[in-house]
């Protein structure tokens, strides 16, 4: 393909209703994302968990951020609503830092795309109360998939090919193999050392090849099925099923927009009519409008396109100033992304879970049950934290004295206990030295000994440790 | 009867001129602009985790870069609709969020900025009229937008933001002892921590402190009712102007005090604003602006002139039907000046770009920046770009095509029929503003259910009274954090002054200097207690009961503040306490005495890398017993 095709199919109309479908899930996926920032807001937010709020509440941001999102997803007031969270987006993401995750920085760059770009020519209440609707343009498919997707991988491939656990063709398997990572048991897969050997190698060079392929129609369906593939077990094997989500949302930019029109447009000519009747008077508010990204030429968004790329490739070579750097990263979310890399695992032998002590029995909080599995709290943000904040690589008491007692509390509050006794596991973990069978299994075989005890009283914890555990903060501090 | 009826006829239905309404979106502006700079400075000590240490999962210096972006598009009313719904979202994040450093002021912000959003507040003086003039004007049709807009739209801040203030306020200060007796003004500017200055003067009058006690509670009671009326607008004007200097002038709140200024700035008749701007204007104007009348980009040219010409100094007129009666452009060629602009003041001639240099000259404000344009290598790159633009520009000759089929665009009208028969945006607008004081009113009515003297009538502990405070307390939850409609106990004896017989001084024995908090005197001089630190310091952090685990940490915020000024890591302090008095009567000097009452060691405290460690000495551990 020469450079005038290329430039070419950025200026290629293509149907709008792909993105009337990433509109509404993308809308939806934030959402449960934002719920699920409210359900842990005392631990992320408050100054003193449960004792002395924040002076910034995600409950109040909530309020005008829910219903942006339902406006987004209904396609009502579409700009403004993109703009609020947008700007909503950025405040609390690029912000966060102790439960700071990945696709933070995914959620940032597409919100700012889902503003700049055409979501809601059909589908949405705002194309109801219009006479007419325009198409969309191809680059508004790729451009998402670009910088959420392709700027991602073109990224991790720099920190992969320097990764001897990738290298190794480990960078499946050995995620997957620690207890507290792994979401599901898939050691029927990771027994298979080829196949798990293989995949490693082949999720190298998809990520590696990526952001040059999907520019080509040919390529974009193979692309799909395997990013797909790929992200819907990453929902199985790993506790992100909102990162998962997103990247599948991503990919789907990838299916030819018709499709979607053929699946849903017989419903949507069935409840028009109704919807139409319902929506009319909302026409009357239509207040404002942030300003729109004008059509671009072909040739502008190939600049556009090398442009990002070329700043990606400076950042990544630390070429570009740290100020502006950091600008991009929190405004238009593009980075640098470390995720699963050796630096993470290396020296990670120690997990650890919590007891309740009620009278006459026990309960272990959801935070890692008792086979070392993550507990039922421990999704996204709570799966950073817990796993890479309070208990990390090196056990520290210092971190984990403070930075677990707000799940403690949490707990009280949940049960609408005042105090409580508990006590603290650690359970030992191998450290691998390449594939090994029945390596997951074994980890969770390993027994748990008795850390220590926390009474917690006044919402304040008294954590009494083992002579064995002291030894151990020691040993790993040095 | 048929005078109420008549006045919110005309409410609803009465135009005025916009001006007023663009002098408060300025003065509001302001206000809420040096608002938040003050809260952007202080951001570590207020919003941090760990002051300096650790900021925690929430970068408020994110909020604060886009709220400054805002209120720099609203004081200029540069999209001023989504400015005005993004500053409402900012200002509900910061106001409505905020428990520590709070402050009643957070809730007139909130009010004010919910009803900005739909309020005509840039429809004159403003970047968007510039951009309205300019969308819609034509070669031979120049375009005026509406200057006038519905009456309503005058009195909704001041319902809002003061009114119901007032009203509620009521209902908090009939049980007060203090005000019933006549003291609300005297008692707390009579206490040394809670003024920056000495009002002694006025203090010591004591009937003259009685009557402006009585005078507010009066005041406050009948505004709510009163200020709809015309004939009452500007008497409250000037008492409300009043009684907020005095406060300006006793309390360290000044964004309080000027924000409520400036909404009292609308019970001003509009018609004075219009007078006010034609002081402005010259009777005579000392530059002529020759243009091509067939030029789009020209005429489009003129309208922005006009706009920015406040002073009035600059005459637009046209080549084609005045250049040949200017004697100064005797002798120039029509094409050339139907090429070249032209200026003309006396007999001088400015040609091309040096015509634009010399109207901003005389435009008067402008004349720095026409200083500017005049620099040897500025004038070079201008002229460059001038020719650029005169080359290129479109001209639209009159021919027989196009001279009788104008393409004209024009703005909606606010009186054209929208989708549904009988509904313009004009009925909507006097539809909306009818249903917020309706929503408003009941909910406020709700929220003083849970007031004292309500609660007091039904009697707190009956199942009456609690489900009153019950329905009062979820009602303002939303309102409060949303609209900013919520209770206003200020200034109370027996909540923020009765027993308040300590104060603090914190002396650093690194560098020898007084923590900016109380001076001397106990006053709350060049202090970081200003503002929401002003009630934060006097009712959060020191206060009428002292608790130790309450005034540490609120303590070390401020500590870790002075050393981050201070350049110090590490910081000793030396603790001073004053004894002070608190009275429900009224005493000659009391203030004075307050403040000549001498300072006691009270204790050390240290404070480094996140850490503080306090000392009390055993008489300071007592008191803290005891209370």
């Amino acid at each position: 393909m020469g450079i005038t095709s290329f430039k070419k199919q950025f200026e290629n109309l293509a149907d709008p209703c792909g993105l009337a479908v990433f509109r509404v899930l993308y809308a939806t996926v934030l959402l449960l994302e934002v719920l699920q920032l409210l359900k842990f807001k005392h631990l992320i937010f408050d100054r003193d968990p449960y004792l002395a709020p924040g002076e910034v509440k995600i409950e109040v941001i909530a309020m005008l951020w829910i219903p942006a999102l339902i406006l987004l997803a209904v396609g009502y007031q579409t700009r403004l609503a993109a703009f609020v969270n947008y700007l909503l987006g950025v405040i609390v993401f690029s912000s966060s830092h102790r439960f700071e995750y990945h696709v933070f920085y995914t959620y940032i760059g597409i919100s700012l795309l889902v503003l700049l770009f055409p979501v809601s020519r059909v589908w949405s209440i705002d194309s109801l109360l219009k006479v007419k609707t325009r198409p969309a343009r191809e680059i508004h498919y790729l451009m998402p998939v670009f910088v959420g997707v392709g700027l991602f991988y073109y990224d991790s491939v720099f920190y992969k090919w320097a990764s001897p656990m990738w290298l190794q063709g480990l960078g499946l398997w050995l995620p997957s193999s620690f207890p507290h990572v792994a979401l599901t048991d898939l050691s029927g897969l990771l027994n298979q050392k080829w196949l798990v050997i293989f995949l490693s190698h082949f999720v190298l060079v998809f990520e590696t090849v990526f952001v040059f392929l999907m520019w080509f129609r040919k390529w974009r369906i193979p692309l799909m099925i395997i990013g797909i593939g790929f992200h819907v077990g990453i929902g199985i094997a790993y506790p992100i099923p909102y990162f998962a989500a997103t990247y599948i949302l991503l990919y789907l930019l990838l299916m030819p927009p018709v499709v979607w029109r053929r699946i849903f447009q017989p419903t949507v000519n069935k409840i028009k009519p109704t919807l139409l009747k319902w929506v009319k008077p909302l026409a009357s508010f239509a207040v404002a409008h942030p300003p729109m990204l004008k059509s671009l030429s072909g040739k502008s968004w190939m600049i556009i396109v090398v442009v990002l790329l070329v700043s990606q490739t400076l950042i990544i070579f630390h070429l570009m100033p740290k100020p502006p750097a950091d600008a991009y990263k929190k405004l238009a979310g593009v980075g640098r992304h470390s995720v699963f890399l050796d630096y993470h695992f290396k020296g990670y032998n120690h997990i650890i879970k919590v007891d309740y002590l009620a009278p006459g029995k026990r309960q272990t909080l959801p935070i890692i049950n008792n086979d070392g599995s993550p507990g039922a709290w421990v999704s996204g943000i709570t799966w950073r934290n817990i796993t890479f904040d309070v208990v990390s690589p090196q056990l520290e008491e210092d971190k984990i004295t403070k930075r677990l007692t707000p799940y403690l509390l949490m707990y009280l509050r949940e049960n609408n206990l005042k105090a409580g006794r508990f006590e603290i596991f650690i359970k030992e973990m191998d450290t691998p030295n390449g594939w090994e069978r029945d390596f997951l299994k074994r980890q969770y075989a390993h027994p748990w000994t008795l850390a220590g005890r926390c009474e917690v009283r006044d919402k304040k914890a008294q954590y009494a440790w083992s002579a064995q555990t002291l030894e151990l903060f020691k040993k790993e501090r040095e | 009867m048929k005078q109420i009826r008549e006045t919110f006829y005309g409410l609803f239905h009465n135009k005025v001129d916009a001006l007023g309404l663009a002098v408060f979106r300025v003065a509001f502006t302001l206000v809420l602009m040096a608002e938040v700079c003050q809260l952007f400075r202080f951001r570590n000590m207020i919003y941090d985790q760990i002051p300096f240490v650790y900021r925690g999962d929430i970068d408020v210096t994110l909020i604060f870069l886009f709220y400054f972006i805002v209120l720099g598009m609203m004081l200029l009313g540069l999209f001023t609709r989504v400015a005005m719904i993004l500053n409402y979202v900012l200002g509900v994040i910061i106001f409505s969020s905020a428990s520590h450093f709070e402050y009643h002021v957070f809730y007139a912000y909130l009010g004010v900025n919910f009803l900005m959003m739909f309020m005509p507040v840039s429809r004159v003086f403003s970047l968007d009229s510039l951009i309205e003039k300019i969308r819609y004007t034509h070669i031979g049709r120049p375009y005026q937008p509406d200057r006038k807009v519905l009456e309503i739209n005058y009195l909704m801040p001041v319902f809002l933001a003061i009114g119901l203030v007032y009203f509620d306020s009521v209902f908090q200060k009939v049980t007060s002892p203090m005000w019933m007796d006549g003291l609300g003004m005297w008692m707390p500017s009579s206490l040394p921590m809670i003024v920056w200055n000495d009002t002694s003067w006025i203090l010591n009058q004591e009937y003259l402190v009685k009557f402006f006690g009585y005078l507010v509670v009066v005041f406050e009671t009948v505004f709510l009712f009163l200020f709809w009326f015309k004939r009452f607008r500007m008497p409250f004007f000037f008492l409300g102007t009043l009684f907020h200097l005095g406060i300006l002038i006793t309390y360290p709140i000044p964004w309080f005090a000027l924000a409520v200024m400036g909404v009292y700035l609308l019970l001003i008749p509009p018609g004075f604003w219009v007078w006010v701007s034609g002081l402005f204007k010259s009777k005579s104007k000392s530059y002529r602006f020759y243009y091509d009348a067939e030029c789009p980009l020209c005429n489009k040219v003129v309208v922005a002139i006009r706009h920015f010409d406040i002073f009035n100094k600059v005459d637009c007129v046209t080549v084609q039907g005045y250049a040949t009666q200017e004697p100064a452009l005797q002798g120039i060629d029509e094409q050339e000046l139907l090429i070249n602009i032209h200026g003309v003041a006396g007999s001088k001639v400015y040609k091309g770009y040096w015509a634009y240099v010399g109207l901003l000259k005389h435009m008067i404000y402008t004349a720095p920046l026409a200083l500017l344009l005049a620099i040897p290598g500025i004038s070079h790159l201008g002229q460059s770009i001038y020719r650029f633009v005169a080359g290129n520009r479109l001209t639209e000759r009159c021919t027989s095509e196009n001279c009788n089929i104008p393409v004209l665009q024009l703005p909606p009208d606010e009186k054209a029929e929208m989708l549904i028969q009988g509904w313009t945006r004009l009925r909507l607008t006097q539809w909306f503003w009818k249903w917020i004081i309706i929503v408003m009113t009941v909910a406020q009515c709700i929220i003083i259910l849970g007031a004292p003297l309500i609660q007091k009538a039904v009697g707190k502990d009956t199942s009456t009274g609690r489900a009153l405070a019950t329905v009062a307390y979820w009602t303002q939850v939303p309102f409060q954090k949303l609209v900013g409609v919520t209770i206003h106990p200020v200034f109370m004896y027996n909540i923020h002054f009765d027993n308040y017989n300590h104060i603090f001084k914190f002396e650093c024995n690194e560098n020898g200097k007084r923590v900016p908090l109380l001076d001397d005197n106990g006053m709350v001089t060049d202090s970081y207690a200003n503002g929401a630190m002003w009630v934060h310091y006097n009712f959060r952090t020191s206060s009428h009961t002292l608790v130790r685990e309450v005034f540490e940490p609120s303590m070390f915020r401020y500590l870790s503040q002075f050393q981050h000024e201070n350049n110090l890591p590490v910081g000793n302090y030396t603790i001073y306490v004053k004894e002070i008095e608190t009275t429900d009567h009224w005493q000659h000097d009391f203030l004075r005495r307050q403040m000549a009452k001498p300072w006691k060691p009270a204790g050390t405290c240290k404070v480094s890398a996140g850490q503080y460690e306090f000392n009390w000495t055993p008489q300071m551990q007592a008191v803290f017993a005891s209370e």
